[in-house]
């Protein structure tokens, strides 16, 4: 999260800095692809440079502040998460059905959590939870959105979003609670 | 009604703020309970400083970027302003100079039509753009001045040398008689040796033949004493010649009375001595 210079970084990009456009990216490139592996594991890469094209052409013209930019990135990628599923046609991969080694994990999630406990082994252990679940705590927590905008891209209310957000956390403390990550 | 506490719905609503400020990432790792630690340390992981393969995209990501709509150095907006004025003077200037040339084009061409231009000029005009001889500049000069005007007008618009007529390519003339400035009845037209060659270009000429095109009154006669009155009649002896590329204008360009009129052929005949009457 950029902080209280977004506005200057966007408006220093939208003229043209190539400086200004680096930091935004390299603020949410990691973001996006850490939503994207869990998601969608087997499109990320193409889908996270295809999203920063759709960004590049309405770069311009976009006004909002950084809340908004983050859910402006996030869902023209989630858009296009769902128009690749429709165009291969191939059916909505379940999350929990998502083999570990497609995951940019290692075979055992719960062995590498224990011994380095890093991000692809905590995208592992979300990658464990219902698809609504994992998705608004990732966007929550990796996208840093508000409930309400959260509620806004996923097309529930905020309320659900906001139950399971608490469901999926619980959940992911049993799995890591399971796995031997303690304090 | 007794007031019951609900320790449980407590304990509850405590737990959801403790995991909102988990997702918000506000919380305190000590607030929270035992079982929600673990939950943390995931979170915890997810925001973790971004690695180098999340990183590994971005030149592309700047090439595109510089492709679409960026620039790498802040100073180039007014780099780029600069030729965009300049280019726009530059073509302000451009269609000025160019407004000026079309005017100055069309008042010459103007001119050049209505026979007012200088005499070089007028003759490049009718050379090039077809415009009017030079002769055509002087449309009162016909029948005014008698035969001494008419010679004098001749050689003022047409180029003579002391003794050598020396008509111009396009005339029909091919004989190069020796002018009088005088009006006399004998001007002695014979050739004067000092006159270079005549040539004839575009012209067919037969000897014997005084060459007019077909839409002249008057045609050539054999006979070496030419009269004054002009022979309406084409000779039998001379048809009319096709004039391939001869410009008709150029004989009505000619005064009147010269086109009335009938000069000695040195070709047709070898001494000649003709009376050249001028007709008014």
């Amino acid at each position: 999260v950029i902080g209280d210079g977004f506005e200057e970084e966007l408006a220093a990009a939208q003229r043209g800095h190539e400086a200004a456009f680096a930091r935004l990216w390299r603020d949410a490139n990691p973001s996006l692809l850490r939503y994207l592996r869990v998601i969608a594991p087997d499109l990320a890469d193409d889908v996270a440079a295809e999203t920063w094209l759709r960004v590049l052409r309405g770069l311009k013209s976009f006004r909002g502040d950084e809340q908004a930019w983050r859910a402006w990135v996030f869902t023209i990628c989630r858009h296009l998460v769902i128009d690749e599923r429709r165009r291969s046609k191939a059916p909505a991969v379940q999350l929990s059905e998502v083999p570990a080694g497609r995951l940019a994990t290692g075979t055992d999630a719960a062995d590498e959590a224990i011994e380095h406990f890093s991000t692809r082994a905590a995208l592992a252990m979300v990658a464990a939870l219902p698809p609504l679940q994992a998705e608004v705590i990732l966007l929550r927590v990796v996208a840093g959105l508000e409930t309400g905008a959260v509620a806004k891209l996923v097309g529930r209310s905020p309320g659900a979003v906001r139950v399971a957000a608490h469901r999926g956390l619980r959940r992911l403390a049993e799995i890591a609670a399971e796995a031997g990550v303690t304090l | 009604m007794p007031n019951f506490p609900w320790p449980g719905r407590r304990d509850a609503s405590a737990e959801d703020a403790a995991l909102a400020a988990l997702l918000s990432g506000s919380g305190e790792i000590e607030d929270l309970s035992a079982s929600l630690r673990p939950a943390a340390d995931v979170l915890a992981a997810l925001r973790a400083r971004p690695s180098g393969d999340e990183l590994a995209g971005e030149h592309a990501a700047m090439a595109e970027f510089r492709d679409r709509v960026g620039m790498s150095d802040p100073a180039l907006p007014t780099r780029r302003r600069r030729p965009s004025v300049l280019s726009s003077l530059l073509s302000a200037k451009a269609a000025a100079a160019a407004l000026c040339v079309a005017v100055a084009l069309g008042g010459a061409a103007t001119a050049a039509y209505a026979g007012a231009l200088p005499s070089s000029a007028q003759r490049l005009a009718h050379e090039f753009i077809g415009a009017p001889a030079a002769h055509h500049a002087m449309p009162g000069a016909h029948g005014s001045g008698g035969a001494a005007g008419s010679w004098a007008r001749h050689r003022r618009h047409h180029h003579f040398r002391p003794g050598c007529f020396m008509p111009r390519p396009h005339q029909s003339w091919s004989a190069s008689p020796s002018p009088s400035t005088s009006a006399s009845p004998s001007p002695s037209p014979s050739p004067t040796p000092s006159c270079p060659p005549f040539r004839f270009r575009h012209h067919h000429f037969r000897p014997g033949c005084f060459m007019h095109g077909p839409h002249h009154s008057w045609s050539a006669s054999p006979s070496p004493s030419a009269s004054a009155s002009p022979s309406p009649s084409p000779s039998p002896s001379c048809p009319p010649l096709p004039f391939r590329h001869h410009h008709f204008r150029h004989h009505h360009a000619m005064p009147h009375h010269f086109r009335h009129h009938r000069f000695p052929h040195p070709m047709r005949s070898p001494s000649p001595s003709p009376s050249a009457t001028m007709t008014s």
